[in-house]
């Protein structure tokens, strides 16, 4: 086997893993083997006789666990006394095309939707082109991300320099609110495009919480409202 | 002793008065209004957007027809559909279609030299170029890109609707080869020579008006009467004169009469 083919293979199999554990980080039912998968068994499992990886054999789909689900609905109100939670079964591909323009992401859209999927999300091996990323508002409740690969070969939220990030449920949000007597917009904020903030699919409104180790305090947790 | 005061409260009395409720949903309706109107732009702004997306999504699978250069009907729809689109828009377009392996000028079905040439293209023929299949056609749509509007579409004027013609209809990118114009021929002449160079200058026949050529006599508005430098005595300049100025020769006389001065005012 060359060179390149074996560097090609423990690229994707990172990728993979980390694609798994930002799933597993953000509530979805997987396996604690699943996320940790041994550059042996992604071998066995993904790779084909030529040993070339294969990006359409990777795709897979995963549910919320009932800890998410009850993290995603919304406090219920006097119009909506029993409210659903605002999340689904999520979908996961590996773009094989080197770059990704409208059909492929218009494909994919037309996937998601006959299929149910509540969230998808699109790994790319380029940048898609500026006028394919509009269509992503377009296709609403349904949620797409894009990740490319390059920017998950390391699973950022296992740096030791990033602090752990949590998302509050609103019952919590509202309680902290309540705690400190505070408006939303008088919380710290964060952006809806930081690294982290797309590590964990956070959308505009919500919560983290942010605990950081402190050299006098030990520990201090911090709160941040995305925008 | 045994008489009352009546009691008034000194605090602000509870409700708003009636004239400060009146201006108070007065100012509500106006800032709603003015809300409302923001939003009908931003509105109008994104639908837009989503044409302009949608017209790249029909010219991907341009041309229709299986001919090399795209018939009447698509031409004519080609325009049409550009009407609203920047020349970012139309850039965009072509990345597009270079994605999806196809010349960047709509009306071609021709592979672009990004996929033909491979890796090389861009130093090969340039990024724009590269997403074309020819120089031909990048030259059609960089004419077609100049007559478009830098305005986006939201802000322009409803009334004024921009022309497009193609490259085809005007027969602007005709194959004109170097070898054409560089040789000489037998009757070549010079005033055709000279002729042509000024039109590269950008003078046309019109714009020469002889009217308003130079004359080689010249007239002079006010006659200038040309008079030797005066010397003290109007004679020709002395040899004594600093740039023409003659300075007064102290006399005798001057002296004395300093002198009286002076001792009139001693006095």
């Amino acid at each position: 086997m060359s060179e390149g083919t074996s560097q090609e293979q423990s690229r994707l199999w990172r990728i993979l893993r980390t694609t798994k554990q930002m799933c597993y980080d953000r509530g979805y039912e997987l396996t604690e083997e699943e996320c940790n998968i041994s550059l042996a068994d992604f071998k066995l499992q993904y790779v084909d006789e030529s040993g070339a990886p294969q990006r359409t054999r990777m795709a897979f789909t995963a549910r919320p666990t009932p800890e998410m689900l009850k993290k995603y609905t919304p406090l219920p109100r006097p119009g909506n006394p029993e409210p659903s939670a605002d999340i689904g079964i999520i979908h996961v591909e590996f773009a094989s095309e080197p770059s990704i323009g409208i059909k492929h992401l218009k494909a994919f859209a037309q996937l998601l939707h006959e299929k149910n999927y509540h969230t998808g999300m699109y790994v790319t091996q380029a940048a898609p082109t500026s006028s394919a990323l509009k269509i992503i508002p377009s296709i609403l409740p349904t949620v797409m991300e894009i990740f490319r690969e390059e920017d998950l070969l390391v699973n950022i939220s296992r740096h030791e320099l990033v602090p752990k990030h949590t998302l509050l449920s609103p019952e919590d949000k509202k309680r902290l609110l309540e705690r400190y007597r505070l408006k939303e917009t008088q919380l710290p904020r964060i952006r809806m495009d930081d690294p982290m903030a797309r590590y964990l699919g956070l959308k505009r409104g919500q919560v983290v919480k942010i605990i950081r180790k402190s050299e006098t305090a030990g520990r201090y947790a911090s709160y941040r409202w995305v925008v | 002793m045994a008489f009352k005061v009546p009691v008034k409260s000194i605090l602000k009395q509870p409700g708003p008065r009636p004239d400060e409720a009146e201006a108070k949903s007065a100012r509500d309706q106006k800032n709603y209004t003015l809300a409302l109107q923001h939003a009908r732009k931003i509105q109008a702004q994104k639908d837009w957007q989503i044409r302009i997306v949608n017209a790249i999504q029909v010219l991907l699978d341009y041309p229709t027809t299986s001919h090399q250069t795209g018939d009447e009907v698509d031409a004519s729809k080609f325009i049409v559909l550009i009407q609203p689109f920047q020349p970012s828009d139309l850039d965009a377009l072509i990345e597009e279609r270079v994605v999806d392996g196809k010349c960047g000028w709509p009306l071609c079905s021709n592979e672009p030299r990004s996929v033909s040439l491979g890796k090389d293209a861009e130093w090969k023929v340039g990024k724009f170029k590269m997403g074309f299949c020819s120089n031909a056609c990048a030259k059609k749509m960089a004419f077609v890109k100049t007559q478009l509007s830098e305005i986006p579409v939201w802000e322009r004027d409803p009334g004024i609707s921009i022309s497009i013609t193609l490259p085809d209809v005007v027969g602007v990118v005709a194959p004109v080869t170097k070898d054409d114009s560089s040789v000489p021929n037998g009757n070549y002449d010079v005033a055709n020579a000279i002729h042509e160079l000024a039109l590269e200058r950008g003078e046309k026949a019109t714009s020469f008006r002889p009217n308003q050529v130079m004359l080689d006599q010249i007239v002079e508005k006010a006659g200038v009467v040309h008079k030797p430098l005066s010397g003290v005595h109007g004679a020709d300049v002395s040899s004594t004169a600093i740039e023409g100025y003659e300075p007064r020769v102290k006399t005798k006389v001057g002296f004395v009469d300093e002198d009286e001065e002076g001792s009139e005012d001693g006095d």
